[in-house]
């Protein structure tokens, strides 16, 4: 008996050691490890993914008569879906890339956190960046396909590149400040120098837009112009597309002089520039150039590469290899005199790709997103980021003391079980009971509270709650209301708090609320707002009255919460 | 059940405070109410338990619904007789709550409680100076139930419809169970040894018994 008792606090402790061979070889990529992955079925992902306000928001695109609706998804960055959003009228290739503005105020108005969308059917949508509403939306002409290129901020406007021409926007209400004619264009991104704007089109030829809508143009005759016009000091850098190669060139936008300063492959892709180097792709090649003094060729690569590339882990540039193999080309620039091969990177979804990754650092947190024709986004994290560091240094002393303490019990507990001393047994195995369900409480109330109200159907929408008193901006966000006796204040515009009492405090800080809360056994208990007490305050969360307490409602990312002194 | 809403009932204005606790302190009295003269260390013994086991009811609010209180007073009415754990019941509501906060509540979770050691007195718990340990156990489970059934209903009033009270108990079943469970974890640990020390405690019967026993040895 006593050996059986040994060999199960053996096989317990073993239990208790990091599972690493269960959980095979992890997918890396330059120490960053797979975190997450979605699967968006039959649909292309041909437009770079992009990290904004701690949100990943990506762009499909259709890919067959088929496949799924183009759309844009938005998750939170451990990969939780937040939102998403179809259009069925989107014609082929959606690649437009998306734009992230922050809220801002100009001539035409303010206007909140946006995500700016141009579709292939011509449509221009301001989006809600933590609902996927709309704020606003606009037609453009679409001659088979609309939108395909890279829209512009400027200050208080969007600058669209439209299938027929450009289009300047007000951010704030959407209202068309001009709208010009050009040549028919294709991923015919828009850039500004000096006060002008300029875009290229399928004939070959560059526009030049200036703030009042007036037009001129030239024709370069380097082939197709299919990505925004590249600023390089004061010159712009355009890479034609011929029909069997490419011609790389420097035009001076004052007078459309151009030279050209390579030849190169065909179909280029769009070409982008970090501290004065310059790196063009295109079916054969992967460039560098040093425009830091003039613009002179550096060194190359052989590389097919037609999309997107991105910058990567401060020095590095990534880029999506656009064949049925797929993969994806890390390269190195040392310094400005060399381009270097660093690795081919492979996954299991590898094929066609044209979109470039997303790297950013948030809080500490490296984060790369990556997605390609397959229809697969994979975001790899730095496991061990500063903040994480801190707060595990934090807290799992606490949890690894408590898993400890709950391992010797669980072996206690099974130790007298097989001396058949079931009592014993039994008492620990209470103790193991009740400390599991206090760590799983929390989740198993606010579970089961909000399983009771769905059956029950006892929520409204908020367009049933709204107040037409509310700015628009608070539609499709977190609202908090807080109910005295002789007045009501309200906050909105809260974006991904997940319970009531979170979302509590922090339209109560908005406010400038004091909240006054103690601690009670089945969670925190608000006790006064303002020093205003009452008979006590009672919640109701989308005009259902909540019954559990606010620590445990679980909130929607459009939920009313609203207060009420008793 | 009750509390689960992360609400109490009405907090109460000065005046009502006041009535509550002349009411409580006044069944208390009546409780501990006898003729008998009785020992000073029982006494002392006796609110030793009771703020003993009201700070135990504070030190452990950071936990879900574990509430210490119900398996003592199950104890304290299984070995002291329904007044005395009646009076235990009051006395630790009323000193924990001054704490973690008073208000109508205090006298729904009296009530439950009080009525958890009536059960206690009535269950048969102590035979022949031996704790029936799995009826303890299945009392324990029970009063966890009977207790919040209790206190849950404090939320009645006149725009409470019975739907609306069936929803909110079944919107407690998850506090019942931890209740519960944590009423049967503390009976296995520290029933035998709780119900040692109340043992000290003479009964009814024992000071009755003394009593007259006082009473002849004088009369000779």
């Amino acid at each position: 008996m006593r050996y059986g008792a040994f060999a199960l606090f053996i096989l317990i402790f073993l239990s208790s050691l990091p599972n690493v061979s269960a959980q095979g070889q992890p997918s890396t990529i330059q120490g960053l490890d797979l975190d997450w992955e979605y699967d968006f079925g039959e649909a292309y992902i041909s437009t770079k993914p992009l990290i904004a306000n701690n949100t990943l928001f990506v762009r499909t695109s259709i890919s067959s008569q088929n496949s799924n609706p183009a759309g844009i998804y938005a998750f939170d960055l451990d990969g939780e879906l937040m939102w998403s959003k179809a259009n069925v009228n989107s014609t082929f290739n959606d690649m437009s890339p998306i734009a992230y503005v922050e809220q801002g105020q100009g001539d035409c108005g303010a206007w909140p956190d946006m995500l700016l969308v141009g579709w292939s059917d011509g449509t221009v949508e301001a989006l809600h960046p933590g609902t996927g509403s709309v704020f606003w939306h606009e037609e453009t002409e679409a001659v088979t396909w609309g939108i395909t290129g890279s829209m512009l901020v400027d200050l208080d406007q969007l600058i669209v590149p439209t299938r027929k021409g450009l289009t300047n926007y007000c951010l704030s209400n959407g209202s068309a400040n001009f709208e010009v004619q050009t040549g028919l264009g294709w991923r015919n991104g828009v850039s500004k120098l000096g006060d002008e704007y300029f875009l290229g089109d399928e004939a070959g030829i560059l526009w030049r837009v200036n703030k009042d809508g007036n037009l001129s143009s030239h024709f370069l005759d380097i082939g197709k112009i299919r990505h925004a016009p590249l600023v390089v000091g004061d010159m712009l850098l355009v890479h034609g597309q011929g029909l069997t190669e490419s011609k790389i060139a420097l035009v001076d936008p004052t007078d459309f002089s151009i030279e050209i300063i390579s030849n190169s492959g065909p179909s280029p892709g769009i070409p982008i520039e970090s501290n004065g180097i310059i790196i063009t792709t295109d079916s054969h090649f992967v460039k560098m150039f040093d425009c830091s003094t003039i613009c002179q060729f550096v060194d190359q690569s052989s590389f097919v590469s037609n999309g997107e590339s991105s910058l990567v882990f401060d020095d590095m540039i990534m880029l999506p290899r656009n064949t049925v193999e797929g993969g994806w080309g890390i390269f190195s620039v040392n310094g400005s005199s060399e381009l270097s091969f660093s690795e081919l990177f492979t996954t299991q979804y590898d094929w066609y790709g044209t979109a470039g990754p997303e790297y950013q650092i948030v809080a500490g947190r490296e984060i790369l997103a990556i997605g390609n024709d397959n229809g697969n986004l994979q975001v790899f994290t730095s496991p061990n980021h500063e903040t994480s560091i801190e707060k595990s240094i934090e807290t799992s002393y606490i949890y690894q003391i408590l898993t400890f303490i709950l391992f010797i019990f669980i072996a206690t507990s099974g130790i007298q079980f097989l001396r058949e001393n079931y009592k014993s047994a039994f008492k620990y195995f209470l103790v193991i009971l009740v400390i599991l369900s206090t760590f799983a409480f929390n989740d198993i109330a606010s579970f089961w509270s909000s399983y009771i109200s769905e059956i029950n159907n006892e929520t409204q929408s908020q367009e049933s709650l709204w107040d037409e008193n509310w700015p628009d901006e608070w539609l499709g966000t977190q609202i908090v209301i807080f109910e005295f006796d002789n007045q009501t204040l309200t906050s909105g515009g809260h974006l991904n708090f997940d319970n009531a009492l979170e979302l509590t405090y922090k339209a109560a800080e908005e406010l400038t609320v004091t909240v006054e809360d103690s601690d009670t056994s089945i969670g925190k208990y608000v006790e006064s707002f303002n020093g205003v007490r009452g008979e006590g305050w009672i919640f109701s969360v989308d005009g259902s009255e909540a019954m559990i307490s606010a620590e445990y409602a679980e909130i929607n990312s459009d939920s009313i919460v609203h207060w009420k002194i008793v | 059940m009750f509390q689960a809403t992360g609400i109490h009932g009405p907090v109460l204005g000065s005046l009502g405070s006041l009535v509550l606790d002349i009411v409580l302190l006044s069944v208390v009295f009546w409780t501990l109410l006898s003729s008998t003269k009785r020992r000073t260390t029982d006494i002392l013994l006796f609110v030793s338990i009771i703020a003993a086991v009201s700070l135990l009811r504070v030190a452990m609010t950071p936990l879900p619904n574990i509430q210490p209180v119900t398996v003592a007073a199950l104890l304290v009415g299984a070995q002291l007789g329904a007044k005395r754990g009646v009076s235990f019941a009051i006395l630790v509501t009323m000193i924990s709550n001054f704490i973690i906060g008073n208000g109508i509540w205090t006298l729904y979770q009296a009530l439950g409680w009080s009525l958890v050691a009536i059960v206690g007195a009535n269950a048969k718990l102590v035979i022949s100076g031996q704790l029936n340990f799995k009826r303890l156990f299945l009392l324990s489970v029970f009063s966890a139930f009977l207790f919040d059934l209790v206190v849950s209903l404090s939320i009645i009033d006149g725009s409470t419809g019975l739907q609306q009270f069936i929803i909110y108990l079944v919107n407690g079943i998850p506090y019942d169970l931890m209740h519960a469970l944590g009423n049967l974890t503390l009976a296995a640990w520290f029933g035998s040894w709780f119900s040692n020390v109340l043992q000290h405690q003479p009964t009814l019967e024992e000071i009755e018994i003394s009593v007259v026993e006082g009473y002849v040895i004088e009369s000779q």
